[in-house]
């Protein structure tokens, strides 16, 4: 140990410069994650994009600068031939990348959340995983420090690697993105482990190079290894672009469906083929209605959401086959009951599609809605312009007041949010609550190595404003999402034959 | 009692390229061991295979009683190792240089480090990167002896130093390192052949013969023979006599395995008409020219 710290000692003598640069950097986000609480939908989008790349430049260069001060790779190290134990040499380099790397962000994160209305001490598991988190996410950088001899190639070699992914993303995006054929959807599982368990392998190499200097053979255990990365990586990220923006994804590879929502059915409120199944409005440019009946609703549902209504017909495949409603009708509904409700539906080109449909006669339209499930929480006061209040399950919330009246920032610790989320707020003291939800989300960032998020509080800004005068005190209800249920109805003998046309 | 420097049947190959083949090496303790041989004979390739820097593809090697693969930080406390081309940590100042290396050493001597800064001229507060290429090795084998090693190795230390340098930079390795073995591998014959008191001549990997410099000295004469008429070679040449050569009424040679008596006789016996013999003792550089000229030869033939 005494000869890990003494090596240690070397490294922060010569690495300084790149030492500080982590430290001045790591200080820039903690202040301005602590202090300049605002609307980020508002900050400006420089620094955010900015402190990110440069974070992990910093965080590359001092790896390499540690690492290379004793290369692996080679045959004229100075210290190959010096009394060197390679336990004690990778414990120094351990000890380095744990004292300017890991303990710095450890601190800032600290820091963050304080500053953010969340005691540490209570998150303090999920800060220690997130600094396996970070392991992760550096474990690419030290194995490539271990394999080459400067950092010059360490950078580009990183770069390239980077490069290639993203023309990899680019060129797999561009052919299978909109939809992606489901069978090009990865397994959850796959996307889940894989990434960590290939970390840790490498993790593995950079001990077994410290042990032997197997460089070449090292080498190519690491392209085996990681070399799938340009084929994962695109794969990986067009299910995630599935997973949360469409509706096409088989269902098994999106949700996790809570069986006791397997009783919530829909059908269709009308006799197929009956005048009132369907109705079509010219004047919206091609828009069917369609009326549905909701059933079996769990006591504890207290507000659902449609979104993201999608149709299908057998024919014609070549065109339309796929809408999206226009409306994301929200509808509430209380115990075990239903509602008929009125699914508006966008079918695009009215005319196209009429023609086609008339050529085809009548299809079978099957309809697939995304519903949102919300459970109501406990209401709080919150005072606009005072400091964070905790909401259960929420996260923290804080209404900022400014020339315009005032706006709602909400942040989670150490997890991002839901995805889809819904809040209501009122004036308390006048008791005339207005419910005015809305849903939306930014700073998304799924838990995988091949990102990491330099803050550990995930900031969302509401999009309901209050007007000025902001009063006083607001009542703030959160209504976090419980469940996404996909369900489909099916329409047979569907056809725009009797409908007419000449107006379009 | 082991030799700290011994081989067996070591090799190594560089895809098909035999860099070391086949070596059998002893280099006795107190020793000073000069490995010589031309460019890509294969001496640097043995020293790394030595100090653990190479893998041999066959044989092994013992260094101070241990396998030269298990050499551990215990045996490397015990070897200072110079080359030519090592990558020093040239930002550091040859004064923090010794002063880092210092708590690796149980056996670093502060007085002696003192004695070779000041011997060597080395300015302390200058960075490597800054210093020439002799101070560099200078600054490298004062980090090598301030502990006082069992086993010396030198690679190629005289190359692009000048005849100054390599003057203090030899002294003070004789004067510092008394008693220790040194294995050094070089083309300053004329240096080397000041100091060294065993030389190892390898060629094409393999070792073509290893023994006392005295020994090697006094088997080596460069014979002229004086005719009234110059005598055609006989059939029966020695194999013992190398590089003939004949200008006018002269035929000179190099006899490698020189015997007064023995060679006189033998040059009785093949020209009895010879009119005049003497024989030169030859330095390292020209025993070494030889031996690699003649090589050239038999390769060519």
């Amino acid at each position: 140990m005494r000869q890990a710290i003494h090596i240690f000692r070397k490294d922060v003598r010569h690495c300084w410069p790149y030492i500080a640069a982590v430290l001045a950097l790591i200080a820039v986000n903690a202040g301005q994650a602590s202090f300049c609480v605002t609307d980020p939908t508002k900050t400006p989008a420089t620094v955010s994009y900015l402190l990110n790349p440069l974070m992990t430049l910093a965080w590359w260069l001092a790896i390499g600068a540690a690492i290379h001060g004793e290369s692996l790779v080679g045959d004229r190290q100075f210290w190959t031939t010096r009394p060197y134990s390679w336990k004690s040499l990778l414990a120094a380099k351990s000890l380095f990348l744990a004292a300017f790397l890991g303990l710095p962000l450890f601190l800032s994160d600290c820091v963050i959340l304080l500053a953010s209305g969340f005691n540490p001490l209570t998150v303090m598991p999920g800060l220690l995983w997130r600094q396996c988190w970070f392991l992760a996410f550096i474990a690419t950088a030290i194995v490539v420090a271990a394999l080459t001899r400067r950092t010059g190639e360490l950078v580009l070699v990183l770069v390239l690697s980077w490069a290639v992914v993203l023309v990899a993303w680019f060129v797999s995006a561009t052919h299978y993105a909109n939809p992606s054929p489901a069978h090009l959807v990865m397994p959850l599982w796959i996307g889940d482990t894989v990434p960590w368990l290939v970390c840790v392998a490498g993790l593995f190499l950079v001990v077994w190079q410290y042990a032997s200097r197997r460089t070449f053979l090292i080498r190519v255990v690491a392209i085996l290894l990681f070399g799938w990365t340009p084929v994962w990586a695109p794969w990986w990220m067009i299910t995630r672009m599935q997973m949360t923006s469409s509706v096409t994804v088989p269902r098994e590879y999106r949700y996790r469906e809570d069986p006791k929502y397997r009783n919530v059915t829909v059908e269709l409120a009308a006799d197929p083929g009956s005048a009132g199944s369907v109705t079509v409005d010219r004047r919206t440019e091609g828009r069917i209605g369609i009326p549905v009946k909701f059933s079996g609703w769990p006591r504890d549902m207290m507000s659902c959401q449609l979104r993201s209504v999608a149709a299908s017909s057998t024919v014609p495949k070549a065109y339309g086959r796929w809408a999206t409603s226009v409306s994301y009708p929200e509808f509430s509904t209380t115990g075990a009951g239903g509602g008929r409700e009125w699914i508006s539906l966008s079918i695009g080109d009215l005319a196209r599609q009429t023609l086609l449909w008339r050529t085809a006669g009548t299809v079978e339209l099957e309809v697939s809605f995304e519903l949102k499930l919300y459970r109501i929480q406990k209401s709080v006061d919150l005072q606009p312009g005072r400091g964070w209040t905790y909401v259960s399950g929420f996260g923290n919330v804080r209404m900022l007041k400014d020339a315009g009246g005032g706006h709602l920032i909400w942040r989670t610790a150490l997890e991002p949010g839901e995805k889809e989320w819904n809040y209501s707020f009122g004036d308390a003291r006048s008791k005339s609550f207005t419910e005015a939800g809305c849903t939306g989300s930014s700073n998304y960032q799924p838990l995988s190595p091949d990102s990491f998020p330099i803050s550990p509080v995930y900031s969302y800004a509401g999009c309901v404003t209050v007007p000025a005068p902001v009063p006083h005190s607001l009542r703030f209800t959160a209504r976090p999402l419980v469940a996404t249920l996909v369900r489909s109805v099916k329409i047979p003998g569907f056809g725009l034959t009797g409908y007419p046309t000449d107006n379009h | 009692m082991t030799n700290p420097i011994s081989t067996h049947n070591l090799s190594k190959a560089f895809r098909r390229t035999e860099a070391v083949n086949a070596l059998d090496l002893e280099v006795s303790e107190g020793s000073i061991y000069a490995l010589i041989g031309p460019n890509g004979a294969g001496k640097t390739t043995t020293i790394k295979l030595l100090m653990n820097i190479l893998r041999a593809s066959a044989g092994y090697a013992e260094v101070l009683g241990v396998d030269s693969r298990r050499l551990s930080p215990r045996e490397f406390a015990r070897i200072g190792y110079v080359s030519e081309n090592q990558e020093m940590p040239e930002w550091m100042t040859a004064d923090y240089l010794l002063r880092y290396l210092r708590p690796f050493y149980p056996t670093w001597d502060d007085a002696l480090a003192d004695d070779l800064v000041r011997q060597f001229e080395l300015p302390r507060d200058r960075k490597l990167r800054h210093l020439s290429r002799g101070m560099r090795m200078k600054a490298a084998l004062a980090s090598s002896l301030a502990y006082r090693p069992e086993l010396v190795v030198l690679d190629e230390p005289f190359t692009g130093l000048d005849a100054l340098v390599r003057d203090e930079f030899t002294k003070s390795l004789l004067e510092r390192a008394e008693g220790t073995t040194i294995l050094i591998s070089s083309h300053d014959l004329a240096e080397i052949e000041s100091f060294a008191s065993h030389v190892g001549y390898i060629e094409e990997g393999r070792l073509r013969f290893t023994e006392e410099m005295g020994t090697l000295a006094g088997r080596f004469r460069q014979v002229e023979i004086t005719f009234e008429a110059p005598p055609p070679l006989p059939a029966d040449w020695p194999a013992a006599w190398m590089r003939p050569e004949t200008s006018a009424a002269v035929l000179r040679f190099i006899d490698s395995r020189f015997d007064g008596e023995r060679t006189a006789a033998e040059i009785q016996r093949l020209f009895p008409q010879a009119r005049n013999v003497d024989f030169h003792a030859m330095t390292l550089r020209e025993i070494f020219v030889a031996l690699a000229m003649a090589g050239r030869h038999a390769k060519a033939a």
